[in-house]
Parts: C-alpha cells; structure tokens; sequence
C-alpha cells in the first residue's frame, strides 16, 4: 500500500541559493595498538549479561547530508526518497564493537550487508589480544532474489571473549536517500554506550516523532555554522537488551526508538515540498488515485442492492456486501485504480481498491461509512502532529450503526464483521474522501466480537470401566475465525486429525468415534464441534472404589501447552483482547457411586481477569464449572504472576484424580 | 541438535515444484518430465530435461500467499521459466531467483525460484508453469517425488536415449503400492506412468505425508552404471575429488597434544581429538564451490574454525589419521529418507565419521558440541549409513546395540510432603546433549524449564523445580530438583493409589496407526528407569509387578514393594530400542501399547494397616 502512496506526499520545486554545508562525519579506522591492549574480564561480563549472546561495547552511528544550494530551477516529484547527486551527498557510517559471549551465535559472529560499503574495516581481538583485520576484499558476494547483491563475512577464531569491531562507510551515490527515518535506540543484545547523530544542511528542516505521547528520545540538536551543519544527537548509556516475550506489547510500544522525517530541504534542483497537514495530505492521495471513484455510480447501486436482497437490518446488509466481497472479489497486486465497476467486472483489485468498493457499495445502500487507513500499534504511538502517511498502514472501512462502529478489512477473507484485530483498535484512522477536512476518527477500542470458547461435556460409564464422552465446543469470534481458517486450508482427507486434536482428552487411549462441524462456512457465526469419543483407560475399578484419572479432560487450559515465564519477565504485560473461557463438566456415575475425593472450588481474580472453579453433585452427575476470563490490560511485568495465576500452564490447571465409592460396600474388606 | 536438520551436504535437486507448492487444497494436477541423455564419449552421457506441470484448482480454499518453489541448484540450472496463471504469464514481478533459506547456511550458491502469484488462487484458476533444466553430470539427476496434496490426474516421465542405455525404476511407495505403466516398446525411450492417483489421509508417527510415491532412477549402460546408485558406482563417482590422506600441517594446542602423548589407548586418544573438534570448530556452513558435498581442506578449517558437518568430520579425519587411528567417513540422513535398495546422493544430508577399531566400530559425530564422545544423537541411531574410505564406499546400519538408559531419576519422598521429594535426575545421550546446551546458553529461569520439560514429555504426573547441577561426566549430567508428586499419589480416606504405568510411552494418536500395516517411525529410541522411595509409615502394600515385553521393541518393567522399614520402593523401567517399527514388530509394539494402557488402569493400593 504505501509503495503506491507515498509518492504522491511530496513535491520538489525551484530553489535559489549558494551556500554549502560540508562534511564534518569522518571514517577513520582506528589504529591498531597491540601494546595498548587490555584483557577483557570475560567472567565479569559473563555475570553481568548472563546468557546474552554478546555485548555492544560501544554502538555509533552517523548520518549526514552535506552538499551545495545550487542556483537553478528545475522540479521533481519525490517522497520518501530523493536521488543523490552531484552537489549533493549522504553517508551512512556504522561504527560499532561488541563483545562476543556466545560464539555458536551465527547472527553475531558473521557479517551481512545488502549493499557494497564505500570503506570497511572488520577486526578481530582474541581474548588473548591477538588482532586480525578484514575489508572489502574480504567480502564474499551473494546475489539476492531481486538481483541486488548481498556482501558476507564469517569471522574466523571465534572463541568466548572474542571482541569484534565493525567499521562500515556506505554512499549513496546516484542512489536514493532515505527522508524518512526510523532508528531503533534497542538491540537484541545490551549495549553499554550508544550514540546516534544525523547531520543536514543547516537550511533543512527535521520533525521528530513523538514516540510516546509528549515524549520523545532524549536527544540533542545543535548547530555548527561554520560548516551549516545541524546534529541531531541522542546518547546513552547501558542500554538492555529488547526480547519478544508472550503477552508482551510490540517493540515500538515500549521501545526506544527514533522516528523522525525532513520537512524543509534544498539541494541541486530540488526542494521539498511535502505536506504539512493531513487536509493537504488527503487532496493530493484522492487527486492521484480516487479520481475514478464516482464513476459508474449505478453499477455499484444496482450491485448493492442485488446483494442486500432479503437483508431485515443493517447488519444483516453489511454482513452481505462482507461475504459478496470475499465470496467474489480477490486480493491482487494491481495498483489503487478506484474504478469500481472494472473492480466488479474483473473480481479482482488491490487492498485498497477492495476497500473502496466496500465503501461504495454501503454508501449507495445509505449507511454512513468510511474509507479510512488506520494507524497500527505496531507502529507504535499515533503522533498526530507529524503528518506522514507512513504512520498508516492498514486501509479499513468504517461504518456507523445506531450503537456501535464496526471496522471492516474487507481483503481479509472470512474475518467476521465483527472483529477488529487488535494491532488497530482504538488506534487512529484517517478518512479518505473527496471534501475531507483532513479528519480522523478512532478506531472502537473494545473488540465487538465475544471471542470465547465454550465447553461442554458429558461423561458416562460403563460396566467394564469404558468411558464416552460427549463434547461441544463453541467457538466464537477470532477463536473461530483462527479455527475456521484452519479447517479450510486444510484437505479434507486431514480433517479428522484435525478433529482428533480437539478432542479435550489426548493422553490415553482414546478414539473418535464421529464429529460434526457446523457454522464453518458462515463467517459471522460461531463455530461448534460436536466431538463424540470414547476411552478405555480413563477410571480405574477396584473391588472398593473407582477412580477417575481426569487428565486433560477436565482442564480449562486456552493456552495449550505454552506456559509463561513468570520468573525472568522482561517485558510489560499485554492483553490484546478481552477472552472467555468456559468448560462445563458433568460426570454421569451410578447411584450406588459415592465421591470420596474433595473438591474446592477455587477462585482466582485480579486486574487481569478472574478464574474459578465449582463443583457440584446433582442427580447423579459431578458438574464441574470452570471459567476464565482475560482481560484486555496493559500493565508493569511486576503483574506478571497475576498473569501466571490465571494461565499459568497446564499444571496449575489441572484437576486431580477423583475418586468414587460404591454404596455397601465395606470398605475394611 | 538443531543443527542436524540443516546439514545439506548433498544438493542433488529434489525433483521441483509440485512437492513444494506451500499450500494445501482440492486440486487436479499433471506433470510431464522429459529427459534427454545424449552420448558424450565413451560411457560418459549428458543429461537435459524439460518439464511441464499443470494444476487445476477445484476449491478456492487457498492462502493470498500461495507460493511455488523450484529449486535452482548451480549444478542442474533452470531457463525458460514460464509460468501462467489462466493462461497468462506470471512475470518478473512475481518471480524471484532467490537463495535458499536455509538458516543455518552462511554462504551458498543453489538458489531457487519462488513464484507468487498477482493474485489470490481461486476456483477454476488453472496454473501451468513449464522450464529446462540443464545437468553439469548425469549424477545429479534427482529423485522424483509424487506429491500426496493433490489428485493426479497424470505424473508420466519419459526418458530418451541412446539404444544401450537401460532406464531402471525403483519405488518407495509410502502409502501403499500405486498402479503404473513401462513402457519400453521403443528402443531409444522408456515411458513412466501414473495416472489417476487419490491422496492419502495423513498419519501419525509417519515422516511421507507428504509423497505418495518416491521414484530413485538408475540408468546404465550395457550393464554398467552410469549415474552413482551403488555404493560402488557412487564411490567412483565421489572419491576421486576426496583426498583419503589429508595432510595436517597446523598443530592442535598443547593442552590437547600433552594429552594424546601421554595417553596410549586409540579410544581415549580418539576421544581428545573429538572433543577437541567439537568444542572449537564452531558451525557455519560454507556451501560455495564443491563445498556443498565436499569438505574443506583442513588447513582451511584449522585457519578458520569454523565449518559445516562435512567439515568437522573431515578434519577429526585427518587429524585421526596424522594419530594413526583408523577412521573413515561416513553420510547419513538426520530425518527420515524414502527407502531403497539404490542409493542417491540427496539421501543423505549430514557427515559423521566411524572409527574402525579391530574389536568394535564407533560412530562419531563432532559436529554435535555438547554430545559426549562415544554417543550418537538419537536421530542417527538405526539408521543406514553409507561408508566412505579409500578402500571403497558400503552401507551399513548403525548398530542398534542398548545405549543404556538415557533418563533416570531417582525421588525419595515423604507422604507427609509429597510436593517435596528429593530427585536426581541423570541424563546420557541426545537428552544429555540436550541438557548441556540449555545450562551453556540459557537464562536460568528458562534451563529450569527446559528440564522441566523433558521430565514432563517422559512422566505423567510428576512434577520437578528448583534444578540444581549436580555431577557432570564425561557420558552423563545429572541434576538435583525438587519433585512434586501431589497429583501422583492418589489419595481417598484411607488408601493410596499409586500408578503403576508412568510413563509417556507415546500419544494417543499411535492407536490411529493400528489398521494400517505401515511402519511407524519416532524421533529415537527410548530408555528410561525411575526409581520411587515413598514413605509410608502406617501403611501395608501388597507387592506387585508389570512386565511387558514386546520382544526387540519395546519393554517394560515395574516392581513395587514395600520394605521392613514402612518404605514403598517402586522402581519402572522403559525400553524401546527402535526409532522405526515395522511388520510384526509393529504388531507387537501395538500390542504392547494396549497392554501398556491397561496396565496402566490398574493401581497399586496401598491401605492403613
């Protein structure tokens, strides 16, 4: 989408100047000193970081754009991008030195690049002080699958206490020159000393992205006018290392990171000419690609109302033009067309194009849309004074009932109309449209969909100790839309081993004897299996007393196999939707059977969600109810064993053996 | 362990496409391989190929990001790709000759198409997508592989060639035998054919899910093989760019060389060389030049201590022979391959060595850092390996004599703490391996829990925390812990029920393989003993015992009996030596499963005196 948008965002016009802002960023290869050389104390190191693959001892990074205002006229449309030219030159310098703690990290103890440096050095310290130096021509050369060449580098002698120092100078001669920039201030590994500086013209503009709300990185810019040279500069020191984790936010919301993009520029020929508020930013987006979206306006109409047909409710309309869409318009690569009646005729169009002829045909049916793009968490925080397209990511259709908002991907195939992914609600969307002011809405925080999955099960006996089991499983928002697309992109000579992995019960002998899968194929309904199944090693029969190993079968256990570290948590906690979980539980066991197992009803609740359990006896039956909640929350790894206490793994879920007695009979026999 | 799967040592193309299309679905689908051997002199033949596939999508149950994926070896090169979708071409846009995503590859030169397409496949769509390949030796003609996602409507393969040349098929037909057609009525063509085949349903415990049928071609000429499909074809076709005496100039350290000077047994020379290779050569995997099936030349790898499997076999070689200690080297397959009676090189895709000593052969693997000498990762266990040394090539399978128990654990616990028992856990071979890189690389909150976790695949029931690392030899590590046998013991008002089948003997999917007469195959074999001192003051137990025996596959074992002082000693042993089992052996096994299961169903009682 933005390969296609973002070159209509700015404009290069004339510029009138003669002053120069040279180079002040050197590339210099630092001397060897064997005589200077100091051991490192890997030990230390070691306690330190722990089991970290290695160190940045030190990290920096220079950019800069140095050259002339040239004195001519000219035009040129550019984006994100501007070529480099004669007057005009940009460098990208990486200089860095880590310490290597783990040598079987092939990631840290090779070197990659996608383009050939102008200068390189790479050198290597042995623990015992010997030094080796590598460069350009060390280089082994890789095309990549688009042509482009990829330059490789495995460092020999790698042991435990391996200091590593790259040094690499790259030009962007005759090529294009990022404008916008994104600077992670993280890395996988810690690193003790950072420092990041981006140098331009002094008669250029920056604007810096708020990546929190009111906060930015701390960083500082200065001036050097002898040379009209800004820095931009952040620094910092002992940094720790980003890990994803479960229930973690993206990096972008918790990570330190630097975004910003140049706003004023003249160089050569070109000036920049980019938008500064999002009502220009949206004209030139609808001048360039919706110019067609008016036409054949009686096509879309008579095509809406074929497909509304019998509809009794606006939801049901919607819910229509949705499964129309996916049933017969594909996603494809084309460019954003917006002539909806080609989009029809060929049932195929872009992402965005999908979601303009969503737009139109609910439009014509009179309800209040919108074509919208919506930023995503991913991205992390929506600064709303930095008007740049590249804050947008997802193109989505708004619409607006008598109580709610629903969001539509349209592209998406079979996500109810109902469910907004997590990444984009609450989050802000810009409307795209031919008068807009420029205006955003946002994007309903809580998700529409229940998404929850209910259990049931009966459990009968028989004489010989044979143990079936009746089991329903409804599933319902993301939870069916995840599982539906499972049984879909699956063979259907697979399907049942699909359905053997539902089944509640799987660790003994056990078999399926059938199954019947209903609502798989309509899209906004829940998803129920109907799993009948049989085992023969589930109780235990002793002359006195019949036990009933449980299992699996009686855990209330979402999260399958994953268990979560509540020990060495890194990360904040993130629940990215509010999820339900319910098991129901009747055990059928005769008459003359009498539980001699006590059960306590367990509850657990916190900011999180809340988690319980109840057991009962009622004619002849034990009914367990269990039931989880989780809360959509965002909060401090310090929660995390609430967290733990609600899904901590298997284990802690699992009910214990039960065991029976049968009436009369003497116990001390 | 990881570093097994991606040890690809032999690039010989897999036949392309149809096996690789990523996504699954009702579909209709056609392929024509016609190969063209041309003479080039005096035994020695070309070897060129055009292929035609089409696939005909009968549902549209299919992902935006469909993909095709034909592989582009250096030495089998593609051209004239053309790919239509409807009958119209896919361009550049959408094709890419890429490198092959291996992970653990650094630097390659094989390469591969990946064809995506301008939009999603849909109902009706029909795809075709035809290309030549040209072969640099008639050795690298690939395996051809049916694929089992779709029906075949056609899959027929022609071979043109001189009149001596004699084109001769095996099969390994994982699903059963398939019907097909020869047809050799023209003297200078052999015709293959399979016509309308129906996929097969996926099992559990089986490696071909994926194929229905797997095709290994042997051409020959007037009786002599022209491509390298037996040990001794593929020999002379192998060694003569293999240096069988390799010269060391570098020296090994001198921690290392004192050791040897001062040791006289070969082994325990041997196993200080091994180590020596495993700890300091670290894995990357330089697959340029001929390095995708020959090592590097030791002197290369000593400079840069690094390489791949074929690399720190060949140097451990080397270094072996500059001690006089006899070694050869041998491939093998980390994974599960199609069987034949030939070979093919594409079988194989790791390196070991062998130490060929007058009273007992070894198997080495220095490519594993944390497997200690004398131990082989499971994957490797029972499987064929093919024998490389001066004196020729041989296959042989791994001697599948008892590694000894890999899992033991030992718990004394009261009933008064059941959460609380004091355990030992010792771990040998692949689990020890396993638990060595975990201690070495983890956090550890996350080594806790990935011992954790392999008590947890093995036992039901019990839990273990607080790891401690307690001894470290040379074969084993064990670990102290803390065990919790609160949902192990069962407990109502005045018995004890105590399981007399603990074990994780395998899923309960293994009973969906029980109609079929297919082997089943696991990851390795399996060893375990576990030994419970529970003390139960106030208690009586009457003693009992399980014993299953399945033969050579499996057995088991548990003896339960309460000591003079009120102490509840249970001990449970678990054997199953084989990885693949098959014919009656499979029966038996299944047998024993079931048996196992009912066993299990049983409880030791133990009640207040």
């Amino acid at each position: 989408m933005k390969g296609t948008f973002v070159l209509v965002i700015g404009a290069c016009l004339l510029v009138s100047c003669g002053t120069t802002s040279k180079r002040v960023a050197q590339f210099v290869v630092p001397e060897i000193r064997p005589d200077q050389y100091e051991p490192v104390d890997i030990a230390a190191y070691e306690q330190k970081y722990g089991k970290e693959d290695g160190v940045y001892l030190s990290y920096e990074r220079t950019m800069e754009h140095y050259g002339a205002k040239v004195n001519e006229d000219g035009a040129a449309l550019f984006g994100v991008f501007a070529t480099i030219g004669a007057g005009w030159n940009y460098v990208d310098i990486v200089m860095r030195k880590f310490l290597v703690l783990n040598p079987d990290a092939q990631w840290l103890t090779t070197f990659s690049i996608g383009y050939k440096p102008k200068s390189l050095y790479l050198r290597v310290t042995t623990p015992d002080g010997n030094v080796r130096q590598y460069g350009l021509e060390d280089l082994q050369e890789e095309k990549d699958e688009r042509g482009g060449k990829n330059y490789k580098f495995a460092y020999p002698d790698i042991v435990k206490g391996t200091i590593i120092e790259e040094g690499i100078q790259i030009t962007f001669e005759g090529q294009f020159a990022p404008m916008d920039y994104d600077i992670p201030l993280q890395f996988s590994i810690p690193c003790e000393k950072l420092k990041m500086s981006y140098a331009y013209p002094d008669w250029w503009g920056i604007m810096i992205k708020d990546i929190r709300k009111g906060y930015r990185p701390n960083y500082i810019l200065t001036t050097d006018k002898i040379n009209h040279k800004n820095f931009l500069t952040f620094e910092a020191i002992d940094i720790p290392a980003y890990q994803a984790e479960l229930f973690a936010p993206y990096f972008k919301e918790i990570g330190n990171y630097l975004e910003f993009m140049v706003t004023e520029l003249s160089m050569k020929t070109l000036k920049m000419d980019r938008p500064t508020d999002w009502v220009t930013l949206n004209e030139r987006i609808w001048k360039s690609f919706f110019k067609k979206s008016e036409k054949n306006q009686k096509v879309i109409e008579s095509t809406a109302h074929e497909i509304i047909k019998g509809c009794r409710d606006q939801s049901a309309q919607i819910d229509s033009v949705l499964a129309f869409i996916y049933a017969n318009i594909r996603v494809s690569d084309m460019d954003v067309d917006a002539d909806y009646a080609k989009i029809l005729e060929k049932r195929e169009g872009s992402n965005i194009d999908i979601c303009g002829l969503t737009h139109a045909l609910l439009q014509s049916l009179g309800l209040k849309v919108d074509l919208v793009l919506v930023h995503s968490a991913r991205d992390g925080y929506f600064d709303p004074s930095f008007v740049n397209l590249g804050q947008f990511s997802c193109p989505a259709v708004t619409v607006k009932m008598e109580e709610d908002t629903c969001t539509l991907l349209p592209y998406v195939g079979n996500l109810p109309s109902n469910h907004t992914p997590e990444d984009i609600q609450g989050q802000a969307a810009m409307i795209l449209s031919k008068y807009s002011s420029g205006s955003f809405e946002q994007i309903p925080t809580g998700n529409l969909a229940l998404n929850s999955v209910d259990d049931s099960l009966e459990i009968f006996f028989d004489a010989d100790g044979r143990t079936s089991v009746k089991e329903r499983r409804i599933l319902r928002g993301f939870r069916a839309y995840i599982f539906r697309e499972v049984l879909r992109t699956t063979p259907s000579q697979n399907i049942e081993t699909i359905m053997q992995s539902q089944l509640s019960y799987f660790s003994g002998n056990v078999r399926l004897d059938s199954f019947v899968i209903t609502g798989q194929e309509t899209y906004n309904s829940p998803l129920i299996l109907d799993l009948l199944y049989s085992l023969d090693n589930l109780i235990t029969i002793t002359p006195d007393e019949i036990i009933l190993k449980t299992g699996d079968l009686l855990t209330l256990n979402p999260n399958g196999n994953e268990s979560i570290d509540s020990v060495d948590r890194r990360n904040p906690i993130k629940i990215s939707y509010d999820e339900q979980y319910t098991k129901n539980v009747a055990v059928h066991f005769p008459q003359d059977w009498t539980m001699v197992t006590t059960l306590d009803s367990t509850t657990v609740y916190n900011r999180l969600g809340s988690r319980y359990g109840n057991f009962s006896i009622d004619d002849g039956a034990l009914n367990i109810n269990q039931f989880l909640r989780l809360n959509k929350a965002f909060g401090s790894k310090d929660e995390i064993n609430s967290l733990a206490a609600l899904i901590g793994g298997p284990a802690n879920a699992a009910i214990p053996a039960i065991v029976f007695r049968r009436a009369g009979m003497d116990k001390s026999r | 362990m990881k570093k097994f799967l991606f040890f690809l040592i032999f690039i010989i193309p897999a036949d392309i496409g149809p096996a690789e299309i990523i996504d699954q679905g009702n579909a209709e689908y056609s392929a024509s391989i016609e190969y063209k051997i041309g003479r080039k002199g005096t035994m020695e033949y070309s070897l060129e190929s055009k292929s035609d596939y089409t696939i005909d999508y009968k549902s549209d149950s299919w992902f935006i990001d469909t993909c095709i994926i034909i592989r582009n070896p250096a030495r089998a090169s593609i051209g004239g790709l053309n790919v239509r979708l409807n009958g119209k071409r896919i361009k550049g846009g959408y094709i890419f000759n890429a490198p092959i995503p291996e992970e653990e590859i650094f630097l390659d030169e094989d390469r591969q198409y990946v064809i995506s397409f301008p939009s999603q496949l849909k109902k009706g769509d029909r795809l075709t997508y035809n290309y030549r390949q040209e072969f640099d030796d008639i050795a690298w003609l690939p395996l051809i592989f049916i694929p089992n996602k779709y029906h075949i409507r056609l899959f027929r393969v022609r071979f043109e060639h001189p009149p001596e040349v004699n084109i001769g098929f095996e099969y390994f037909f994982p699903h059963g035998e398939l019907p097909h057609g020869i047809d050799t009525s023209d003297p200078k063509a052999t015709v293959l054919t399979f016509n309308l085949l129906e996929p097969s349903a996926n099992l559990p415990y089986f490696p071909f899910n994926e194929i229905q049928t797997a095709i290994l071609i042997s051409i020959s000429a007037d009786g002599i093989p022209v491509n390298p499909t037996t040990p001794e074809a593929f020999f002379g076709w192998y060694s003569p760019n293999l240096n069988f005496a390799p010269l060391v100039t570098d020296v090994i350290p001198e921690v290392q060389r004192s050791a040897l000077d001062s040791l006289s047994d070969t082994l325990d020379k041997l196993e200080v060389l091994y180590d020596y290779v495993r700890n300091n050569i670290r894995y990357i995997a330089d697959m340029r030049d001929n390095a995708s099936i020959y090592p590097h030349d030791p002197a290369h790898i000593f400079a840069l201590k690094y390489g791949d499997c074929k690399d720190h076999a060949y140097l451990l070689y080397a270094l072996a022979k500059k001690e006089n200690i006899p070694l050869s080297l041998c491939v093998i397959n980390t994974e599960y391959t199609p069987e034949f009676q030939g070979l093919h090189g594409s079988l194989y895709n790791h390196m070991i060595c062998r130490y060929n000593g007058e009273s007992q052969a070894v198997y080495l693997d220095p490519t594993s850092k944390y497997l200690p000498f004398g131990n082989l990762p499971d994957c490797l266990v029972g499987k064929e390996v093919l024998i490389i040394d001066s004196g020729g090539a041989r296959i042989e399978e791994i001697n599948l004599a008892d590694t000894g128990i890999n899992f033991t654990v030992s718990i004394r616990v009261g009933l008064d703490s059941l959460g609380w028992g004091e355990a030992f856990l010792t771990l040998r071979g692949s689990l020890a391996a396993f638990a060595l890189e975990a201690q070495e690389e983890l956090s550890s909150p996350k080594l806790q829990k990935s011992l954790a976790d392999i008590a947890a695949i093995n036992l039901n029931d019990i839990g273990f925390r607080d790891f401690a690392l307690e001894k470290r030899t040379l074969q084993s590590i064990t670990f102290s812990a803390m065990a919790d046998l609160s949902k192990f013991v069962i407990a109502s008002t005045e018995r004890l029920y105590i399981p007399r089948c603990p074990y994780s003997v395998a899923a309960a999917y293994l009973l969906n393989r029980e109609s079929d007469t297919l082997p089943i195959y696991f990851h390795g074999p399996a060893a375990a003993a576990l030994h419970i001192e529970l003390g139960l003051p106030g208690y009586k137990v009457q003693n009992d015992s399980v014993f299953l025996d399945a033969g050579v596959t499996a057995s088991y074992r548990a003896v339960m009996k309460m000591n003079e002082e009120g102490i509840l000693e249970l001990d449970y042993d678990y054997r199953r030596p084989q990885a693949k089992i098959s014919g009656r052996e499979k029966e038996a096994f299944m047998a024993f499963y079931k048996n196992y299961s009912i066993a299990g169903k049983a409880m030791l009682i133990a009640e207040v005196k």
